[in-house]
This record gives structure tokens, C-alpha cells and sequence, in this order.
């Protein structure tokens, strides 16, 4: 990280391959395969540009989820006053047992797209991509009180919609 | 199926992602873009500055003369009769008819 401060564009290319993959899923689940390469590509320019903000009492990959999740949060709030439509539902949805993992998550994405914005990362962060409490409200700058709150009420609509896929 | 199950399937989902250099090539070109865009802003609110200051500095233009009482009962007997005010009318044709009588 130090070399990137420095302006080590090396550095920045050995980062991007390390976290790439596991940004890009998250973006993905939240934002759809168009918009994800925006986010994670913002993220990494934020990581680039403000290099020298990096607080080393947090791990690097908390502060890039933390960037990445600021990314998506201001996405999913401009579709959501434009009322866009986040993901295209796959054909087949009554054969859910059946499903690829990739379906069954652009289902769980379409399933959740419905949520506040809020609630959807705390649901991706801790349900999804298995952040621990603390972990998930220092990424998603709440409190571990509303990562728990936002998680519980997530959950439960979550759970609901999908009784109609038979889960 | 399960709920639980469902979750760990999308767990171990895996996507599609672009290579490091993709992002890369994507990010230089952002980052070109934007900055030549700062560069735009700055070059504009310089021009716009330097516009305004030289407006400023500029000397005022001159106050008009005053005009000279010949020149100014000149002026009135230039002025059609019609478009003469009502109070300077009887002034104004008491000057022309001593100006008629002189000339004869």
C-alpha cells in the first residue's frame, strides 16, 4: 500500500488482481454485470487518488469494501429515485432446485433488489459475502445496532419472497 | 429447497470478472477524461477572471461635456416645433422671431 501512496502503478495492478474478483461479486449482486465494472473500477480509482487517506488500523480489504459499498449505496439510491429496474428476473424461476449457483444468485439479487438500499448491503455483507457484524457495520458506516436491525428486517422480506419459489 | 441451502449455493456462485488489465485501461481513461475536464474548468475560470479584472481596470468613459448656452438654444431651434415641450414653446418662438427680425 505504501508503494501506491508512492505512486507505484505496479503496486496498484498487483491490488486490483488480488481484490478484484471479490469486489466485482459484490458489485455484481448488488448492481448487475453493467454497472459492477463502474463501481469496482471507481473503487480502484479511489484507491489510487486517495491512496494517502488509508487508515492502517482497518485492513485494506475493509477500506476497499468500504469504498466499493459507498459506490453501490450512491447507485442503488439514484435508481431508486429514478425507479429503475435493477436486474431482468431469469426465464426459468419455477425450476429453482435445479439452478447453477450464478442463476441462483442473480435470482437472490433480483429477490433483494426490492429492498432499501440500506438493508440490501447489510444483507449482501452479512449474509452473502459472510462479514461478521462489526466487520459489516465498519464497511457500511452504521452501527452494529442497525447492521442488526437492517439485517433482521432484510431477512425477514427476503424469506418471504421467496416462499413463492418454494424455499 | 432449503433457505440455508440457497445461501451457500450463491456463496460458492462464481461471476464472470474482467481482468486486471481491462480495469486498468479503464481507469487511465477516466482518470485522463476527468483531468482533462479540471484542466477545462481552471483554463475557463481564468479566462473569466482575467476578463473581469481587465473590465474593471479599465478607465471610465468620460462624462459628457456641458453643453455651452449658445449650443444649448441652438439645439432647441434645431428641434422640429411639434416636438418642442409645452413650457419652452413660447421661449423658443420668442428667440426665432428676434432671430427673424435681425436678419431683416
Amino acid at each position: 500500500m505504501q508503494l501506491v501512496v508512492k505512486g507505484d502503478e505496479t503496486a496498484l495492478s498487483t491490488l486490483i488482481e488480488r481484490y478484484r474478483e471479490r469486489l466485482y461479486r459484490l458489485a455484481y449482486s448488488l448492481l448487475g454485470d453493467s454497472a459492477a465494472e463502474d463501481a469496482v473500477q471507481e473503487t480502484f480509482i479511489r484507491l489510487w487518488t486517495r491512496a494517502r487517506r488509508y487508515n492502517p488500523r482497518h485492513s485494506l480489504a475493509t477500506w476497499l469494501y468500504t469504498l466499493c459499498c459507498r459506490r453501490c449505496y450512491d447507485e442503488l439510491r439514484r435508481r431508486r429515485r429514478h425507479h429503475e429496474a435493477l436486474m431482468q428476473l431469469p426465464e426459468n424461476m419455477t425450476e429453482v432446485s435445479s439452478m447453477e449457483a450464478d442463476e441462483l444468485l442473480v435470482l437472490l439479487s433480483q429477490v433483494t433488489a426490492t429492498l432499501p438500499p440500506k438493508q440490501r448491503i447489510v444483507y449482501q455483507l452479512r449474509e452473502v459475502e459472510g462479514f461478521g457484524a462489526e466487520e459489516t457495520a465498519t464497511i457500511a458506516r452504521m452501527t452494529p445496532e442497525q447492521v442488526k436491525a437492517n439485517l433482521w428486517a432484510a431477512r425477514a422480506t427476503v424469506k418471504e419472497k421467496l416462499k413463492q419459489y418454494g424455499i | 429447497m432449503e433457505y440455508n441451502e440457497l445461501i451457500t449455493r450463491v456463496r460458492r456462485a462464481s461471476v464472470e470478472v474482467p481482468d486486471t488489465d481491462t480495469l486498468l485501461q479503464g481507469m487511465r481513461h477516466t482518470l485522463k477524461h476527468r483531468q482533462q475536464r479540471r484542466q477545462w474548468i481552471v483554463s475557463m475560470v481564468f479566462v473569466l477572471f482575467v476578463g473581469g479584472s481587465v473590465a474593471l481596470l479599465l478607465p471610465a468613459a468620460p462624462a459628457p461635456r456641458q453643453l455651452t448656452l449658445v449650443e444649448r438654444v441652438s439645439r432647441q431651434l434645431d428641434t422640429p416645433r411639434n416636438n418642442t415641450p409645452a413650457p419652452l414653446a413660447g421661449y423658443r418662438n420668442s428667440i426665432r422671431n428676434r432671430q427673424i427680425y435681425t436678419l431683416i
